[in-house]
């Protein structure tokens, strides 16, 4: 598999590595040096160093023939437009996205993105403490 | 006309003041709390403080009776989420954005926004005509840069002085529109005679356009 991941938050750095591991293709996109810093060696993957929005960055990722996006950025917003311009711009078959916050979610379902909203996961894994066994 | 403009910075801030000048509805969205405080005092148009890409927000802004949204803020993707909700969710026939980055443009179109407006573009080209001696100045590009709307303002050099537009073998694909002359606007027709100093507008596909220079200025 042929996977980008734009965000090297500790949640991106360690799915890259995740993925590196197992053998898949990975780039991994931030516009931070510091940030990339958190993927420790061995990290098998490439990583780009800029603004994601760029279609020149986006271009040298290989973005046109990956098999999925993952926009893990800490601004959902961002996140959104990104996802669209990689299933829009690039026809990426899978888009998956990073939001927090609930109400935006309603306007962006229609769309073929693969939503993942982080505080609804919590809360989930929380309520699931005492509910659940 | 009922018009929400998120972000009430210095070119929302006027275009509210035109608009409400002739005679229509604005409110205000902006995110910034004292700029919103500032605004709420000084002024007696309507704002909302918040964030212009949550639903909520734009619903109290009554974004459903508006007849168009306009983005501003210096966040591209603000602009464009914002747009898009106002558009999917609202329904808002005409959405325009301000582009901050002009290297946006493209993503503005492709994701939805009706009109972007690449503030940067338009005011560097504008500089650049009035900071440049060139004889030539390219206008507007339209259809992705195929064609363009140019300006040659014409030389003691031009082989096209003192000449006759029929007489003037121009290149394919080319329309003179247009001939500057001191105060005057001159529709050009084929008897019009073409004069020193003469800004000449002329429509032209891109590929042709260095053999109107050469035809016009006499050089390349």
């Amino acid at each position: 598999m042929y996977i980008i991941i734009v965000g090297c938050g500790s949640v991106g750095a360690k799915l890259a590595q995740d993925f590196s591991l197992s053998r898949d293709n990975v780039v991994v996109i931030d516009k931070s040096r510091k940030a990339l810093g958190r993927l420790s060696v061995p990290f098998n993957g490439r990583t780009l160093i800029g603004d994601a929005m760029d279609l020149k960055i986006l271009q040298e990722s290989g973005i046109s023939s990956c098999d999925a996006i993952f926009v893990l950025t800490g601004n959902e917003n961002f996140n959104l437009v990104l996802g669209q311009i990689a299933q829009k711009m690039f026809k990426v078959k899978k888009v998956i996205v990073q939001m927090f916050s609930f109400s935006k979610e309603e306007a962006f379902k229609k769309k073929d993105l693969v939503i993942i909203n982080r505080t609804n996961l919590f809360l989930g894994r929380f309520k699931e403490c005492i509910y659940k066994k | 006309m009922y018009i929400v403009i998120i972000g009430a910075g210095n070119i929302g801030f006027f275009l509210a003041h035109k608009l409400i000048a002739d005679k229509h509805q604005v409110c205000f969205i902006e995110k910034d709390e004292h700029r919103a405080e500032e605004i709420a005092q000084t002024t007696s148009i309507p704002v909302l403080q918040g964030d212009g890409t949550e639903p909520r927000i734009l619903q109290e802004a009554r974004i459903d009776k508006a007849d168009s949204a306009v983005a501003l803020t210096s966040f591209d993707e603000v602009n464009i989420i914002s747009c898009q909700i106002a558009k999917e969710v609202f329904k808002v026939k005409r959405t325009i954005a301000k582009v901050n980055d002009p290297k946006n443009v493209k993503i503005f179109s492709s994701l939805g926004v009706d009109v972007p407006i690449d503030s940067t573009s338009i005011l560097s080209r504008i500089v650049e005509e009035e900071a440049s001696f060139t004889d030539f100045v390219n206008l507007l590009s339209i259809k992705k840069g195929k064609l363009s709307i140019v300006r040659l303002d014409l030389p003691e050099q031009s082989p096209a002085i003192n000449r006759k537009i029929k007489d003037i073998k121009l290149p394919d694909d080319t329309v003179l529109v247009s001939i500057l002359r001191q105060d005057e606007v001159i529709i050009p027709k084929g008897d019009t005679v073409l004069l020193l100093g003469d800004e000449v507008v002329a429509i032209t596909n891109i590929e042709r356009q260095k053999d109107l220079i050469s035809t016009l200025l006499g050089k390349i």
